[in-house]
């Protein structure tokens, strides 16, 4: 009886040890997306007729408009490259002898992370221009107030290209990429 | 001596004969079954200029464990008292993720006659290289369901799959 004891404590004072264990994975994808804010709607541009015989066409307050902002999530792969925002026309055409023109203005506070760097006063055409380049992973923040904001102008390029009350919709895409 | 002692005496031996026979050459083991691998979809971001939502939640029974002994009888009659133990081991990890997990669920006893209790670790605590006491219990139990969290999750972090080992071990106090 007493073998019997000792060894019944001998297995129970025998601290025993064994493990097992499994793997976390957990996937970050690669993100760019963008959008306008406060809305997609369009805005209006426009020229002040001369109020003297003589004098140049005026740009009236109408004829600059910085109510919208560009807004971004980007996130890049282990050793991805930086991204940039462009931006073109893609329906429509500004009328003949102006010049449409869109400013960035730098990245706003909110958000985190590296934001882009604007690249200054853009021509709006056909083809697609760099307006934000250097853009590494961040988040702008959403809405207005957030992220870049837009400031649209059109200017007179050549007189004499110009139309008596041309009046053209047109259409500006922006694209974040690689 | 009397009868009663005799009688007692028997019942002793037999008492502890059984103990042995449970006990003799039972191994503890520790059964972790499943894992939790996610992955963010593309749209994950909802709104442009928003980070990620930061913190991911698994299933409850993302992983279940079994804590039991290696003999029949060992699991059947061994009343022996256990802890687990866990930390992670990171592969490639990024220190800004904060894991965690918790205990859901009591899990099933191995013999429904004499089930046992498991206590502690219902509340998320966090994983760190270094073992730390999960939750422990008495005889051989099955199923006990595991569930993790994931915080600090952002775009500012690489995109690329993040991986680490959570380790657990068992031992017999």
């Amino acid at each position: 009886m007493i073998i019997f004891w000792l060894q019944a404590i001998s297995t129970m004072l025998t601290a025993q040890v064994a493990t097992g264990d499994h793997s976390v994975q957990f996937t970050i994808p690669t993100i760019a997306i963008l959008d306008i804010e406060p809305n997609n709607a369009a805005i209006h541009l426009s020229f002040a007729p001369p109020n003297e015989a003589g004098n140049p066409i005026t740009i009236s307050e109408s004829g600059s408009n910085g109510s919208k902002y560009l807004n971004y999530t980007s996130a890049i792969a282990t050793g991805g490259s930086s991204r940039q925002v462009t931006v073109q026309l893609t329906s429509g055409a500004v009328p003949p002898g102006l010049l449409l023109r869109v400013q960035a203005s730098t990245a706003l506070a909110g958000g985190g992370g590296v934001k882009g760097v604007p690249a200054g006063l853009v021509n709006i055409g056909q083809t697609a221009k760099n307006l934000i380049t250097g853009i590494g992973r961040c988040f702008t923040g959403d809405g207005t107030g957030y992220g870049h904001q837009l400031t649209y102008s059109i200017v007179i390029d050549d007189y004499g290209l110009l139309n008596f009350d041309a009046n053209n919709t047109v259409q500006i895409t922006y694209t974040i990429s690689d | 001596m009397t009868n009663f002692h005799n009688i007692l005496k028997w019942i002793l031996v037999g008492v502890l004969l059984s103990y042995r026979i449970a006990s003799a050459d039972a191994q503890i083991n520790i059964n972790v079954i499943g894992n939790w691998n996610y992955s963010l979809p593309p749209n994950s971001v909802v709104e442009a200029g928003l980070d990620l939502s930061g913190t991911y939640t698994s299933n409850t029974n993302a992983v279940t464990i079994d804590v039991l002994q290696s003999t029949f009888f060992a699991n059947r009659f061994l009343n022996y008292s256990w802890r687990v133990d866990v930390r992670k081991s990171d592969v490639d990890w990024n220190p800004g993720l904060i894991l965690y997990t918790r205990r859901t669920g009591t899990g099933s006893p191995f013999w429904s006659v004499l089930p046992g209790a498991i206590t502690g670790g219902t509340n998320y605590q966090q994983l760190t290289n270094t073992n730390q006491i999960f939750f422990s219990g008495n005889r051989s139990r099955l199923n006990i369901p595991i569930q993790y969290q994931l915080s600090g999750v952002s775009v500012l972090l690489e995109a690329k799959t993040y991986v680490t080992t959570v380790i657990y071990t068992v031992t017999e106090l």
